[in-house]
């Protein structure tokens, strides 16, 4: 494997591997604050009995596709024939692909050897049995020898909770801007979702996803179930598993609120003041959620010393929460009227 | 303006910096640090255009920096006209708000933008004011990133008298060193 660039631009706070890619591709032919509009609440349940706390529960194709014009498709695949006859077959029609890898085989990752990880990079070309990938997150750009990398993504089934490789194509050349009525559907249904409990007791249904998720909360009454979820945390034997989880998923609660800002600032529908009020309280919510996920993490290590700061906090985000349901049915009722 | 340069010894409460040799510390809650070789030798002077730092004395537990938690910084009581700091985040980029106090009454706020560590660029267009060339992780030296320490400059509208300083409540902000500016 070589690598011949490293360090490229820093990456937009607010992305993970997947979004930054994502963006990535799209940006030479849209504006990509127009491809993240949702800014919801769920909790979901395994049959573990673990839970997972989640802003969408869109897949990232349907979320993009939604009011772009954007062609998002995703494909899935077991064997390494298949896998390979699909990478080749968009790599000749000029088409980088989005692939689902596990980090432990990647040497350009920390977790090398040491973690298996799930992780999004995309594959641009192919030259003399290698192919040429980009890592927007890891910042690599580099080659790697062909059956080595079809290893990366198969081993996802047995190392990990999938049960096949996956991959996404993009297609982004048949851009549309949302119209203004699109726009005000995107918030419309943002404010549905964070006040309704339509989506209580439903399955996910995600490609990626394979094993069974219940919806068990939606809107605020999530934090219900995160503080419940908290105050038996340090009884759990499984308080780690529970820390990490809570850590990774408030993170991705700050991206779309962050994302779900820039949207709304990418459209011009009138009130102005209120819309600026708003895209300032998402932003603040959005960095609250990176600290809450960020003190999640640092209990599995200090322990007492986060832990107790965590309900205070989870408690304040619940506030912010009204606040934002309300400031944005606010600005939807300024700008429908 | 004649300079303060702020002790900030009692309030320090993380180990950020550290040798190849002894890694014990860390920065981030996994155990990153900056690189001490590459950085100012503890309690020298920084100067950074026109402004100056001390930069920290590393105290008998090993810290080196000032993890946020609200501190109540006391300094002597002085119209001052800027506020100058030190300072880097980790996982994350983040904005705080810091109060002056007069008499345990606030008399004004500021914010304190500060970008993550790793980051090439101060994402908030702060100014790079420190920059290593590795970041030491616990069991190798990562040497792909750079580790960066950004300056926050305040400049008051006018002289404000106070006599506290209050951090911001995050402790994934740190501060490495306060500089105060004014006619006392």
């Amino acid at each position: 494997m070589t690598q011949s660039q490293a360090q490229a631009q820093d990456l937009h706070p607010y992305h993970d591997c997947l979004t930054g890619l994502v963006n990535q591709i799209v940006a030479p032919h849209a504006p990509t604050e127009l491809l993240w509009s949702e800014c919801k609440l769920y909790a979901f349940k395994n049959p573990k009995d673990l839970v997972f706390y989640q802003p969408k529960i869109l897949s990232m194709s349907d979320e993009i596709s939604r009011f772009s014009g954007i062609k998002a498709s995703h494909s899935e695949f077991s064997t390494e024939p298949e896998l390979k006859a699909y990478l080749h077959a968009h790599l000749d029609a000029g088409r980088s692909i989005i692939c689902l890898v596990d980090t432990f085989n990647l040497p350009f990752c920390r977790t090398f050897q040491t973690q298996h990880a799930a992780h999004w990079l995309s594959v641009t070309g192919y030259r003399e049995g290698h192919y040429q990938l980009f890592d927007h997150y890891y910042q690599f750009q580099g080659e790697m020898e062909e059956g080595q990398f079809h290893e990366c993504m198969l081993v996802v089934t047995t190392n990990m909770e999938f049960e096949k490789a996956h991959c996404y194509t993009i297609d982004a050349q048949g851009f549309s801007r949302p119209s203004v009525d699109q726009y005000k559907q995107a918030i419309a249904d943002n404010l549905t979702a964070l006040t309704g409990d339509s989506a209580v007791g439903q399955p996910i249904d995600d490609p990626i996803i394979t094993e069974e998720l219940i919806i068990v909360a939606q809107g605020l009454s999530v934090f219900d179930v995160a503080l419940e979820k908290l105050a038996a945390v340090e009884e759990s034997a499984e308080h780690q598993v529970i820390l990490n989880i809570m850590s990774n998923n408030f993170k991705g609660m700050a991206s779309s609120r962050f994302l779900f800002s820039e949207f709304l600032e990418a459209v011009d529908a009138g009130a102005l003041e209120q819309r600026t009020e708003l895209s300032a309280h998402l932003k603040q919510l959005a960095q609250d959620y990176l600290i809450y996920s960020n003190l999640c993490l640092k209990a599995m290590f200090d322990r007492v010393k986060s832990l107790k700061s965590l309900r205070p906090r989870l408690e304040r985000l619940k506030e912010q929460e009204v606040t934002l349901i309300l400031l944005l049915d606010e600005y939807h009722r300024a700008i429908t009227a | 303006m004649k300079p303060f340069h702020v002790d900030l010894t009692p309030f320090l409460n993380n180990a950020g910096t550290c040798t190849a040799a002894d890694r014990t510390g860390g920065f981030t809650p996994v155990g990153s640090c900056y690189p001490a070789e590459h950085l100012p030798a503890y309690g020298s002077a920084v100067v950074f255009e026109d402004k100056s730092f001390v930069f920290p004395v590393k105290t008998a537990e090993g810290y080196d920096n000032m993890e946020l938690e609200a501190q109540e910084i006391g300094v002597p009581r002085a119209a001052y006209h800027q506020i100058d700091l030190l300072g880097a985040c980790f996982n994350g980029s983040y904005f705080e708000t810091f109060e002056l106090l007069l008499d345990g009454q606030v008399v004004h706020r500021f914010q304190v933008k500060l970008s993550n560590f790793g980051n090439n660029e101060g994402w908030f267009g702060e100014p790079t004011v420190i920059r290593c060339p590795l970041i030491r992780a616990k069991n190798m030296d990562l040497t792909n990133v750079t580790a960066s320490i950004y300056g926050h400059f305040e400049t008051l509208a006018e002289p404000i008298l106070f006599d506290t300083i209050r951090a911001g409540d995050n402790p994934f902000m740190h501060i490495f060193a306060i500089t105060l500016r004014g006619d006392f």
